[in-house]
This record gives structure tokens, sequence and C-alpha cells, in this order.
């Protein structure tokens, strides 16, 4: 039975009229048209699929919509803050970390859930972490490097905060 | 040419439109939506072989929700392919119309107002099947007695060749005897003779399956019939010329009217070329209902209906001199086509192609079959035909050194053709750099000292490949216009395609070279039919060498009008005027210039408001003609006879590998890939495209294959066909040899696909070498490699 | 899109609630934790519940803590945290190795232990869409009368694929269960039936509280055996502990309906254990590599598994 939902989406709450049966993917990309998540399996298998929930990476296309209830969504249209980018988004830019670029909004979230968690990781956590997200194109090498150089502008960042 | 003069090229400027990337700003098939839109969905065989005795739509027609169902009966006797010639006419209908030939071949279609309601009312379809007996094996599909796949292929229009207006000959009726499709004969020199003259003959069969693309992105397309009777299409796709061609043809509406809107394609790699079905039945449900139609296909559909790479058995008997020195290869290639033909032909024509530029071997005799089975059919898979072709070629190169104890290195650069060397079709290697490929691979992977000290479990490989850098396809050419915009900005078209290759970021820097202005001031409007004029398609190894080189001359085109107006202006000759940094400036007094902006103002103040726009076209291959007189050059794809291509993409790869004596289990050490593209454009992302091809290679020889049960594909999801992961990649070298193509632009020739054959080729003679022992099919399978380190055991005692 | 079946979604805020809910459903309920392993069955059509009883709310049921003489863990605890805990890598390395061995480190942030545990077999002509199975009759998994591996087979031989229970049952592990009935404690041994149809002895409505481990300083290791090195299911699991007195067990995961579990209290006894586990493994083609193969690695994996550990 359909029920009314209130999404906390990107900071903003958004009403939607949700059935049991539809996955946190099918509402935002069908109902809330937020396309920068992808469906690429369906399975959760590939990853692409994958937004923040409470801060946690999770594959999108294996939770229920209604599981996502009073819980904070970020989606990768919520990263920018107005008119800057996110160090990630900059970094994955200038180390050219993508090619076709349909796993990118993925892998930027679950980089950004690694470095909110650990802001110096090693590369071979940020490996680890990232290797449930399937790219075909790029072979990664580029991906890790801008994970890494994410993560380094977001220490000089706090630092020069905490200077303030 | 002056190499270290660039300003643009030759540098790694980030994508231009990465903003969109990296904010899911990017619009990809999958994603438009739009008004009204209703969803398709295909009922698809059970059966690999059966005959349709009826289907009764009815249930489902009434089905709330359900605007229009469709059956093969009902679209009609609709041929297409991949390959359309007299020789061999289109075999296959959007949906089967008296039969199915493989499994998940569509049968019906629906258009509903949800997937849901689409989905019941494929539920509701009822089909009638006459199973027939079906045949898997192309070896079998070949003796008397095996199932007839295609009755006699009869066409019932022109063909797309003769529609494009190039053959004199007239389509006839194709009879698949033996079920084989199509057949490849190959000659130059005299096979017999160069057996004569070797010391040492050996002959060897491999085993290729397929490999899946596994783009990202799964098929889809959305079409939206208007009611002006033109066709809007949204696709997930590689050029649009070929798709446009043949929805037109389908459709029977005219050519102009289907426009191909441009769209990020997430991922393709060969896989979603040429037309199908689903992209047709989009557009027809959307003629039949007015409404736009979107279907994107699940990824098991995607791995049980759309083709993957080609399953090829390769032949190779070999005869070398006891230096190592070939003198003969006689290569038979069956290409187990599964149910349509599609682009056998080429492939099997390409096996030839494009090994020829790597080895100077005076006596060659290429021959093969494509043969239909009951199984989905096949395509290219970045380089079609290249990886099945060269793991063969080298893996039997590295035996005949362990037969005659020649050094592997050694008897490549001695077998290796030279720059300047015209191919016996007439190609001209004006650029090769495989040698120096070969080098520097050696020396960062350190081969000498590798080989002659080898560690324990493990092993040393290397291979070689080359590529095209565009060919013979419909239309023959790519152009482009550049447009100077009052404010002094540039605005380019092209018809190119985006799905990976940063083809914005590429072609801005090329007309910013030329116009040596900032690349911030150049737009780029590509892949959209209407907007771009024509373009070969980037499924062809030829982006850069054709539609680069056409947006070049389009460039200089403008350049040219623009210094007429600058010298005028300005009240100086052209010889003293130069374009630097968006300025046009004498070159003896750098106070006199103007600015872009202000040669249009010029153009409005003395030449009445004339607008710059620059037109640049080029031929894949320029001196060939089809119908000059009786004169046609053009490349015979069953004979092998005639011009193909302008230039060929080289690499060369080595890898050192470690085995798990016990296990099987492989890890990469290292890989080093060295690849001759002339000049890269945009150095980062050529580094880019090596490490993919590379880390694909990877998966092709360790982990993939589309396996097959009684034409069942048993691995058809993420989990059960595995890619590689970021903790499957080892050390990775990318090295971009120093070349220069001199008719590409700036001296860029193809990039990539080589990497991927040669990086194949390499890390499997790297685990062969490990295991002291051959094995003949991929892929390397960690079961396998124990059978061949038993094998080899055994050999010992 | 795959699209999930209609079902009623509850999700109480206590574990009566979530009993009650069971109670209600009639038999038509399952409970969801992480969700990666039900939702994808469900998409596949393999498991079409009436009703989804949500439990994640529930309290008290994330948590990994001593009690008495045993070490106590939550159902709903990720595995993440599992393979994050020190206590765990300190007492229970196996369970540490396995728990970081799991799945990819993106699901094991969702995944959760009750679930990795309970999760169902598999089998490769099992684990696909409804569409792609119609291409063979129903199977004793399926509620048919065949299988689709082995022609004439009487029993389903799918395999449990979870890297935790062989670690957790190497360790001697008991579940703590909540039903309707009330409590109770049941070696973890005791839920595995060996029946791929019906791979565990508890019933729908039984939620798993906890998991217990009695406390004592243990080495060992986790062995997996998969195609990549992330992602996959084991194509074999091999899990030691050993206490200080040189007791303990060695499991396999991932050699049938259920994983294998062999003691062993001196190193002579632990010796012959790579024998006993070859002879007693009888795979089928059900899996990525060949039945043949998978033996051979069981043997190969045992043997180097005991050899860091006990030799």
């Amino acid at each position: 039975m359909k029920r009314s939902m209130v999404f906390d989406v990107n900071g903003n709450k958004r009403e939607v009229l949700v059935s049991p049966n539809q996955t946190l993917l099918d509402v935002l990309r069908n109902q809330l048209h937020l396309t920068g998540v992808k469906e690429g399996c369906g399975l959760g298998e590939c990853g692409a699929c994958t937004v923040l929930l409470d801060g946690d990476p999770v594959k999108s296309c294996l939770i229920l919509a209604m599981e996502a209830e009073g819980k904070k969504i970020l989606t990768i249209e919520g990263l920018a803050q107005g008119r800057d980018l996110h160090p990630l988004q900059k970094t994955f830019m200038e180390h050219h970390a993508f090619q076709c670029g349909f796993c990118t909004p993925a892998m930027i979230l679950t980089a950004k859930a690694l470095l909110d968690r650990n802001p110096e990781p090693s590369r071979r956590e940020v490996t680890r972490l990232i290797s449930g997200n399937l790219c075909r194109c790029t072979g990664y090498k580029d991906i890790i490097e801008a994970v890494m150089r994410a993560g380094d502008a977001l220490r000089n960042k706090v630092n020069d905060d905490e200077h303030e | 040419m002056n190499m270290n003069n660039f300003h643009y090229i030759r540098k790694s400027p980030r994508r231009t439109d990465g903003e969109l990337i990296v904010t899911g700003r990017a619009r990809y098939t999958v994603d438009i939506d739009l008004p009204g839109m209703l969803y398709a969905k295909i009922l698809k065989s059970p059966h690999a072989h059966a005959r349709i005795r009826s289907i009764n739509t009815g249930k489902a027609e009434e089905l709330e929700g359900a605007k229009a169902v469709v059956t093969g009966r009902d679209i009609g006797n609709r041929r297409f392919s991949f390959i359309d010639t007299p020789a061999y006419p289109a075999d296959q209908t959007p949906l089967a119309v008296d039969k199915v030939r493989f499994i998940g071949e569509g049968v019906a279609a629906v258009a509903a107002e949800s997937e849901k309601a689409a989905e019941k009312a494929l539920s509701l379809i009822e089909v009638d099947y006459e199973e027939l007996p079906a045949v898997f094996d192309p070896e079998e599909a070949m003796k008397e007695g095996a199932p007839i796949i295609h009755e006699e292929i009869t066409p019932n229009t022109t063909t797309a060749w003769e529609d494009f207006g190039i053959p004199r000959a007239k389509s006839r009726p194709y009879k698949a005897h033996h079920n084989i499709s199509n057949r490849v004969f190959i000659e130059h020199g005299d096979i017999d003779k160069g057996f004569r003259e070797a010391d040492y003959v050996r002959e060897d069969r491999f085993v290729i399956p397929s490999t899946a693309h596994a783009a990202l992105e799964p098929h889809a397309a959305v079409a939206d019939f208007q009611p002006t009777g033109k066709l809007d299409v949204w696709l997930s796709h590689m050029g649009f010329e070929h798709k446009r061609f043949w929805l037109a043809k389908l459709l029977g509406i005219p050519l102009s009217n289907v426009r191909i809107h441009k769209t990020y394609v997430g991922g393709a790699f060969g896989g979603k070329i040429s037309l199908f079905a689903y992209e047709f039945l989009a557009a027809y449900l959307s003629m039949l209902t007015r409404r736009p139609v979107k279907t994107i296909l699940t990824r098991e559909e995607v791995f049980t209906t759309c083709p993957s790479a080609r399953r090829m058995i390769v032949t190779l008997k070999t005869g070398v001199k006891k230096d190592g020195k070939i003198t003969a290869q006689h290569v038979r290639i069956i290409d187990d086509v599964g149910a349509y033909r599609r682009s056998s032909p080429t492939a099997l024509y390409l096996t030839h192609v494009f090994r020829n530029p790597i080895y100077d071997i005076p006596n060659i005799r290429h021959e093969g079959y494509g043969v239909y089975t009951n199984k989905i059919f096949t395509t290219a898979k970045r380089g079609h035909g290249l990886q099945q072709m060269i793991f063969a070629v080298e893996s039997q190169l590295d035996m005949i050194c362990d037969a005659l104890e020649l050094d592997r290195l050694e008897i490549r650069l001695k077998n290796l053709r030279k720059k300047g060397d015209v191919l016996p079709n007439g190609d001209t290697l004006r650029s090769y750099a495989l040698p120096a490929c070969l080098k520097t691979a050696a020396e960062r992977i350190d081969w000498r000292r590798k080989t002659s000290h080898k560690k324990p479990n493990r092993g040393l490989g290397i291979g070689t490949a080359s590529m095209f850098s565009g060919a013979h396809n419909f239309p023959f050419a790519s152009a482009a216009t550049v447009r100077l915009n009052h404010d002094g900005r540039v605005i380019l078209y092209t018809g190119q395609t985006e799905f990976g290759i940063g083809v914005e970021t590429v072609m801005a820097q090329i007309v910013a070279e030329v116009l040596r202005c900032p690349l911030k001031d150049i737009i780029v409007n590509a892949g959209d039919s209407e907007i771009s004029p024509h373009d070969i398609g980037n499924w062809l190894s030829a982006g850069m060498f054709v539609s680069g080189e056409a947006v070049k001359r389009a460039a200089v085109d403008l350049k040219t009008q623009m210094l007429r107006y600058a010298s005028e202006g300005l009240g100086i000759p052209d010889s003293d005027l130069e374009f630097e940094n968006g300025w046009i400036i004498s070159k003896s007094d750098d106070s006199r210039k103007c600015s872009f902006s202000d040669i249009s103002r010029y153009g409005i103040q003395m030449a009445g408001g004339d607008p710059l726009i620059g037109k640049g076209f080029t031929k894949c291959v320029p001196e060939v003609y089809f119908w000059k007189g009786r004169y046609n050059k053009t490349a015979s794809l069953t004979s092998g006879k005639g011009r193909f291509t302008e230039a060929y993409g080289l690499a060369a790869a080595m890898a050192e590998v470690e085995v798990d004596q016990e296990t099987g289990k492989v890890r990469v050490i290292h890989l080093v890939v060295a690849d001759d593209c002339g000049t890269p454009i945009n150095i980062k992302s050529v580094e880019g495209q090596i490490v993919s091809q590379a880390v694909m290679g990877i998966g092709d020889v360790l982990f993939e294959e589309v396996r097959f049960e009684k034409g069942a594909v048993l691995n058809p999801n993420f989990l059960e066909y595995p890619i590689p992961t970021a903790s499957d990649i080892p050390k990775i070298d990318s090295i971009i040899v120093d070349s220069y193509e001199p008719n590409g632009p700036f001296g860029a020739k193809e990039v990539g696909e080589t990497s991927r054959a040669a990086a194949i080729a390499a890390v499997a003679n790297a685990v062969c070498d490990a295991v002291g022992g051959r094995i003949f099919s991929l892929p390397f399978t960690t079961d396998r490699i124990k059978k061949a380190l038993v094998a080899r055991e055994k050999r010992k005692s | 899109m795959n699209l999930l079946p209609d079902f009623e979604y509850r999700r109480p805020k206590s574990l009566s609630g979530v009993l009650s809910a069971l109670e209600e459903s009639q038999g038509k309920a399952v409970l969801l934790a992480g969700g990666t392993d039900l939702i994808p069955r469900m998409k596949l059509g393999l498991e079409q519940p009436g009703w989804i009883i949500d439990i994640k709310d529930v309290e008290n049921l994330r948590f990994i803590t001593i009690e008495g003489e045993n070490l106590t863990i939550g159902t709903l605890t990720s595995v993440h945290t599992v393979a994050k805990n020190t206590l765990i890598k300190t007492y229970f390395p196996t369970l540490h190795e396995a728990a970081v061995a799991t799945a990819s480190e993106i699901i094991q942030i969702r995944g959760t232990i009750g679930g990795n545990l309970l999760q169902e077999t598999r089998c490769n002509r099992y684990n696909k869409s409804e569409t792609w199975r119609h291409a063979f009759p129903p199977c004793l998994k399926t509620g048919g009368k065949a299988c689709n591996v082995i022609k004439g087979a009487r029993t389903c031989r799918s395999v449990y694929c979870g890297d935790l229970a062989p670690a957790l049952l190497s360790l001697d592990a008991s579940v703590v269960v909540a039903t309707t009935q009330g409590e109770r404690e049941i070696p973890l041994n005791e839920i595995f039936t060996g029946n791929g149809t019906s791979p565990f002895s508890l019933n729908k409505t039984d939620l798993v509280k906890m998991l217990k481990i009695p406390l004592r300083k243990t080495r060992g290791r986790y062995k997996k055996f998969r195609l990549r090195e992330t992602i996959d299911y084991p194509i074999l699991g091999i899990a030691l502990s050993v206490d200080d007195a040189g007791r303990g067990y060695l499991v396999l995961g991932a050699c049938g309906p259920r994983p294998l579990k062999y003691g062993f209290s001196t190193p002579e006894e632990a010796a012959d254990i790579p024998r006993k586990a070859f002879e007693d493994m009888k795979p089928i083609d059900n899996m990525p590599l060949p039945p043949r193969y998978r033996k051979h690695l069981v043997r190969v994996f045992a043997e180097r598994v005991l050899g860091e550990i006990i030799f």
C-alpha cells in the first residue's frame, strides 16, 4: 500500500508517495529526479547505485525506500556547496579519474564516506573501500590517486580552518 | 614539424566537461525522461531453436496500462544487420517472425504506462513454440546433418551497401551451406614455397571464447516520434550515422527525419555499434502510440541478448628458419557467429589486416569461415578479432622460441616490419615505432635480467599488436565546422560520440592549437546528428585520425579567413602576422594586433556582416574511389585486396607474473605497455586509455568468459562474470613512445586497442612461462593453470 | 529494473514488536536486516514474502561485549564493526580475518553478522532471474522435483557460502534465538541441516538475537579462495582456530549445503584432517570453478592453514 513519506535528501525534506516494494534507487531517480545515482545491475553487484545513508556508503538498489525514512541521504547532487565543489570533485577532474563517468558519482560518494571517517587513509585503505565500485573504463589507478589527493586537500583545509 | 612547439596539444588539460560528470549532471540515455513516456519490454524466447506456431497477444492488449503490443508477424520481414552487402545480405529481423534462433531472441514487444505494467503484459502473451534440434558448437554445425539455422536468405530490399551507392553487383540470395555464414580467403606470396623454405614448422590450435564488454550503463534507447513525422532518438551508442541509417530504413521513413540526440554514453567498448532490435522497437512503438517510448535492458538482458566479443578457433601453421625468421604462416579461423551473421565478414578480414603490419611474413594464407550456431551473435570488442588473433600468434611465437631455443625478444625484433614498408594490400607504414615499443618496454620491466635470472614460480611474457586508424564504413568520411562568434569565441561542430574518450576536450585542443587561442574559448557541440556534419563514428578507431583531421581542417579553414580580415584590417601582410593566445599579432611590432572579436566586428564593418565559418572534411582513405570507371581500390572483405587504412596504431606489452604452483592462482606483478599512437594530443587521456585497456586485458586472460550451456548464458551478471576491481590491478606502466604519423592531425593516430591485445598476449605468455607449459584456451582460470602444471610434472617424470 | 513483488512492510521498534508482527503475519513474513542477501533474492523471484519485518530499529541488538565467560555479538552488528573490533582481533583472529574477507567493504558496512550467518545457499542454476530459470524445470530448491545440476539427484546440494559461519564454528560459537515461545540457545553447528532445500533448522519466525563465543585466547586463520580479491563469494573457505591447549577445529566453508567441522586435540589428529576433508568433500558443478579442482583445493588449503598455525 502506498503511503506518504518524507525523505531527507541533500539537506532538503521531500515528500513522496511510496509503496513498500520500491527501492531507494527507484525513488531517487524516478520520483525525486536525482539521476546522478545510476542503476548498473539492480542486484548490488556493481556499486553504481551507491549513495550515503547517514554517512555510510550503501547500494541503493538493495535498500527499500521505506528503510530510508528518518535517515539522511546524500547523493552526488548534494555534494557541492552551492558553487563550491567538494575537494573530491576537484581532484577527480584534476587527475582524470573518470572516462565515461557512469560510475563516477558512486565512486566519489564512496570516497567521501571513507575520507569523512578516516582523513588520512593509506593507498591500500582507499583501494579496499572503492573495490566494491566497479569501473570498466579507467583501470582505477587515477581514481585512487584522486582520492589520496582529496584527502590531502581536506586535511589542509582543516588545518587552515583551525588556524582561523 | 617541431614537436616541442605545441601550445595546446601534447599537454594534459583536464576534461572541459568534467563538471557535468562530477556533479552528476551528465545525461545518459537512461536518464532521459519525457512527458507521457511509455516503457517498452521485450518477450524473449526460452528456446535456442524453435518454430513459432502462434502468438496470442489478446490478454496482453486488454491489460490496463498496455498501450501497444507487437509481434514479429506484425512488424514483418524487415531485415537488418551490421554488414549488409550483395554477397552477404541481412539475415536478422527485429523480432523473430517464423522461428527463433537463440535463447533470448525477441518474439514480441510491449509499450506500457509503467515498467510493471509492461512486465505484466509480457506475462500475458501466449507463444506456442515447436522446438527444433539445435546446434551450439561451430564444428558440429558444419557437419553433414546438422540442424539448419538459416534457410536460404533472400533479400527483400536492396542491401545497405547498395543503398550507400557502392557496389555494381546486385544483391542475391545467400545459401548457408553447412551453416557457413561467410568466408574469407586472403593470400599473398606462395604459401607452399614458404613452408618448403622453413627449417621448422608447427601447427597449433587456439580457442578464444566470448568475453563481455560489461559497460556500466546498460543498453538503452528512448524514441519520440513527433506529429511532424520526425523521429527523435536518444541512444547508448558509438556513432550516429549507422544507427540513423538503419532506423530510417527499417521504419520506412526518410533518413533526414531521424535525429539522434547527443547523450553521454556509459561505456561502449565496441558493444554498442550497430542497430539493435530494442532500439528499433522503441522507435516503432513510439510511431504506433505517438508517445515517447523508453527501453532499458536489465543487466541480464545485456549479457544474454546483446552481443559480446567474438568466439574464435584459430589454427596456425607457421614455418620459420632456424634463426627464427618466419617464412610462412597459414591461418585458419572458425568464427562462431551465433544466430545471425552481423559483422563476421568484417571480422574475418580484420583478423588478417590487424596483424599484418606487425611481422613481415612473406607468404601468408588466411582463410576462415563464419559459422551459424544457436547462440547469441557476437561483435567487436576494442578490436574486431584483434585480441583473438594476437593471442594465437604471440603464443605460438613463444612456443617456437622454446622449441628452437631462441630469444623471445630477439625473434620479434627480427621479424618486425620497418617504417616506410608498403603492405601487400597497398597500405604504407608511414609511422611505425614498434621496435621502440618493444625496447622501451623491455627496459622498463628489466627483461634481460629477469629472464636470465628467473625467480622460481615466476614468468615473463611479451605481446605485440597493431590496429587501423579508421576504415571504410558509411559515411566514409568525417566533416566538421567551426564558427567564430561575435564575442571572439569559437564553436566547433563535430559528430563524434562521447563514451569516455573525452572527445570535446581533445577536439578543442586541436582547434586551439590551430587558432592558438585558450581552450576555454572553444565550445564543442558534438554528437547530435542534426547539428553535426557527417561523422564516420567513434567505433572504427577513426575518432582521432579521421574526425580529428576533419576538425583540424575546419579550424585551418577558419584561420585562413580570419587571417585575411586581420591582414586587411591591420594593413599588415599575412606573412607578418601570427596567432598567439587568442590574438592575431604582428611579428615585427607586437603593439599592432587584433582580437578574435575584432575580426568579427571587422566582418560587419567592412563586409556588411560576412560570417566566418570554417569547414573541413577528410575521408578515411583519400585515394579510394568506388566508381572511378572500372577502378575500385577499396579493400575486398573476402580477398583482402585493396587499400584499407591510412595509418596503424601499434603497441607492445611485457608482463611479469607469479603462479602459485599448487593452486594455479596468478599474481600479476608488473605490466608494462608501450603504445605508438603517433602524437598524443592529450597525454593524460592517452595514458588513461592505455591503463584502461591493460586492465581489461587482465580480465580477459584471468577471469572473463561468457559461458554457455546448450545456448543459455550461464553467467549473465556481474558476480558470475567477474570484471577486475580496484583490488585486482597490478603495477602498470603506460608508456607513450616517440612517434609521428605524417597523415594524422598533428601526427596523431589510433590509440589503445593495441594495448589491450598486446597485454593479453603478454600476460598469457608470462603465465605459460611460469607454468612451463602451454595453455591453448582463454581464460587462464586457476583450474586450467593447475591442469597445465600437473601436465608439466607428468612430462618431467 | 528488476522489480520487487508486492508486500507489507513493518519496522517495529522492539523485540516484542517483531515477535508479534511475526505472529500476525501467519508465516508469510521474513526478517530484514541489511538486505544484501534478501533483496537480490526477491528481485530474482527466489523469495516472495507477503510481509517484510525490518528489525533494524530494535534496540540492543548492536553490541560486542563480554558477558560472563563469553564474548557476545548482537545480531545487527555490522560485519565491518566485527572486522574493526580489537577484542575479536586479539582473541579470535579467525573471525577477524573472516570478517575482513567478507564480500567487499561496502557490503560489510551494510551487512549484519546475523544476516551473513543466515544467508541462503547458492547454486549457479538457482541464483538467476525467473526468466532465466524458465529454460529449465523447477529444481529441488524452488519447489520442483529435479536438480538442474545433477540429473536424478534426490537432495539439493546448493552451497552455503558464508564466510563468518566457518570461523564461528571453529570457535564453538552458539546462537541465542528469540521466538514467540521464549529464548533458547543453540550450538551453531546445529542450525545447519546439510540440506540445500532448507539449509537452516530455525523457523522463519525465529529471530537470532546474538552470538556467543566462549572467551579464550585462540590462534587461527581464515583462508578464502575466490576469483577476484574482493566482492566474490568463496570458492572455498577454511577456518582454523586452536586454543592454548592445542585443541581446536578446522571448518570448511563453501564446500556443500553446510560447513563441515573437524575437531582435533593433538597435532597428529590435526594432520589427518586434510585427508578426511578431501574424502568428505563432494562438490558438484554448481560454482564458478569445476568440482574436481575445488576438491583439490581443500587438501592444499587445509594443509597450508594447518602448516601456518599448528606446525
